[in-house]
């Protein structure tokens, strides 16, 4: 285990590296001079000059990398042009308000899809699970962002009982937590609901039925507990995606958290601040990836042993 | 690995619905969506609809006033011909980034199952790396930096869905380069890229196809989700992302300008996700 974590972890370092490879080379697909386009349609031959000076835009691309490189190894992105702050810690400060909008979020899906997931596996096939199930789908494929929308007309204009947007009480959180949530909402609740089909008709549910066990308990204590490891490692990897989503979600509701300042930045061609921000992004989805990863082979051991 | 999980968890196998159901759901599914392409191809010949032409006094109209069935917009275009003109775009950008990104991916992930040891590592190292990002992030920071249009968009979101189907391809082809027709048709002498595509493609399309259906959802979400952050489309074409946009400011008074042009795509994405589902089910 202790060596199937550390190749996983070597692995994850290198990604990130090779990630960061692909931030540079990105960045230098911006078409034209990265000082022009900063210093809009007024600047002067000399202001652009000397601005292409600053930035380093001048050298040879690999003595540009080196440097680029040289900087994120030391946690370095450059300056925000737009609040003349470093890029890295103006985008980690941002990562408290997205990771607890993307908890509260999460905490809703689980509650959500253990709650709707287990009411329609008691009734497998009738009606009203299959138009609940099909109503699954068919919310789950709704664009979030829409649906962002449609919440501020109904909860903000029509019924006016929540705020508009901004990070201030709980009622904030409920909003952008819906309208980041409900796919997952969707996606889980389907994965508990036939997990726990197949698990139901298994022998050991038999077994503890034919003992006289009531029905309650042999779902909460037997089917949920059997059934509960697997969709938390989905759990795991959507977290991650949830964190992703809050880039549009954060923007529809004005949420203080690095998604919005991630298309502020972009909006402002405030390059060192996009670059930090998916720098970030790209880190916590590994972290993610790695954690679950680690999780899935603690429960599958066959995984441990192929190593992939 | 993620979105692959994402993906396979949206596959996840669902209820004992009868065959006969399923059916049903999957031609109505599909019908809407040859609707769609019909309307997208043929309507602008019918609607005579220019984002240019403005016309102020007949702005923020509801739906049903005479001669615009689904009102206008803030600056008094009809809805309806605005929300052809994206059915456009949409369908235009959705079809163009699967071509690529299911050519690319299924090319990749074929050719690194077949041969196998150093092709195999360099190439899904490569999906790895790219793994690091979440997709949507991807597509906002690659078409950002590329500049808004239409190709930068395709480009984006295609470099963001090849990892998916190169992984499929490659799981496709370990699993069916040592069957014993690839051995016979490479004993009969055939080259390289006959047995990879006489042999092996054929097996590995189908689920190239449900996966490009699924995609498909996330690539048309995608666009206009780009195209209403202003990363995306230029304003000046008319991507339901950018309508829904512009109807943000409007909210109160004319909910329809955002509400339509999402029902469109809402409506567009559902049938895909069912005929994937269907297609899915019918598979196993």
């Amino acid at each position: 285990m202790t060596s199937y974590i550390l190749r996983r972890l070597v692995f994850s370092v290198f990604v990130i590296l090779a990630a960061v490879v692909v931030i540079f080379i990105v960045m230098r697909a911006v078409p034209g001079n990265p000082a022009e386009v900063l210093l809009g349609p007024n600047a002067t031959k000399a202001q652009i000059a000397a601005l292409t000076q600053r930035l380093g835009l001048n050298q040879p691309e690999i003595v540009q990398f080196g440097k680029f490189f040289w900087g994120v190894l030391q946690l370095n992105f450059g300056s925000s042009i737009q609040f003349s702050t470093p890029a890295l810690p103006l985008a980690t400060s941002r990562v408290g308000a997205s990771a607890e909008l993307a908890g509260v979020s999460m905490a809703g899906v689980v509650v959500v899809a253990f709650i709707v997931g287990p009411l329609l596996a008691r009734i497998p096939g009738r009606r009203i699970d299959r138009g609940f199930t099909s109503a699954l789908m068919f919310i789950q494929a709704l664009p979030p962002f829409w649906v962002g929308l449609l919440l501020l007309l109904v909860l903000v204009d029509h019924l006016g009982v929540v705020p508009p947007g901004g990070k201030s009480g709980f009622s904030s959180f409920i909003m952008p937590a819906i309208a980041l949530g409900f796919p997952f909402a969707c996606v889980l609740a389907r994965l508990v609901r036939s997990g726990l089909i197949e698990v139901m008709d298994s022998a050991y549910i038999q077994t503890a039925r034919a003992k006289g066990m009531p029905e309650w308990r042999v779902f909460w204590k037997h089917s949920i507990r059997n059934m509960l490891l697997p969709v938390l490692t989905v759990g795991g990897v959507q977290l991650g995606l949830l964190f992703a989503g809050a880039a549009v979600i954060e923007t529809v509701f004005n949420w203080p958290g690095i998604g919005q300042l991630l298309i502020n930045a972009i909006n402002e061609r405030d390059y060192s601040v996009v670059e930090a921000c998916v720098f970030i992004f790209a880190c916590a989805f590994v972290a993610l990836n790695f954690i679950t990863d680690v999780a899935y082979a603690y429960i599958d051991p066959r995984i441990r042993v192929s190593g992939r | 690995m993620s979105d692959v999980t994402l993906q396979s968890a949206l596959l996840e196998e669902h209820p004992a619905s009868g065959r006969r159901r399923v059916r049903v759901r999957f031609v109505v599914a599909s019908v809407i969506v040859a609707l769609y392409v019909l309307v997208a191809i043929f309507g602008p010949f019918f609607t005579h609809f220019s984002m240019n032409r403005t016309d102020i006094v007949d702005r923020l109209m509801p739906p049903g006033t005479a001669g615009h069935l689904l009102g206008t917009d803030e600056l008094g275009r009809d809805m309806v011909g605005e929300m052809i003109q994206g059915a456009r775009i949409s369908l235009t950008i959705g079809i163009a980034s699967i071509a690529i990104s299911l050519t690319a991916g299924t090319i990749v992930g074929l050719a690194a199952g077949y041969f196998g040891s150093l092709t195999d590592g360099l190439l899904m190292r490569l999906a790895d790396v790219q793994l690091a990002f979440p997709s949507i992030v991807l597509a906002i920071f690659i078409s950002a930096a590329l500049g808004s249009s239409v190709l930068n968009v395709v480009i984006a979101l295609s470099l963001a869905s090849w990892v998916i189907f190169a992984r499929i391809g490659r799981a496709e082809s370990l699993s069916t380069k040592n069957r014993a027709y690839v051995e016979a048709s490479r004993l009969l002498g055939a080259g390289t890229s006959r047995i990879i595509g006489r042999s092996i493609l054929p097996t590995a399309l189908r689920p190239l196809t449900i996966y490009a259906t699924v995609q498909f959802g996330f690539v048309i979400v995608a666009e206009a989700s780009l195209s209403f952050l202003g990363v995306g489309l230029p304003a000046s074409d008319a991507s339901w992302g950018t309508t829904i946009s512009d109807g943000e400011n409007y909210l109160s008074q004319a909910w329809w300008v955002s509400a339509l042009p999402g029902i469109a795509l809402a409506l567009l994405v559902v049938c895909m996700s069912i005929i994937g589902d269907d297609l899915n089910e019918r598979r196993s």
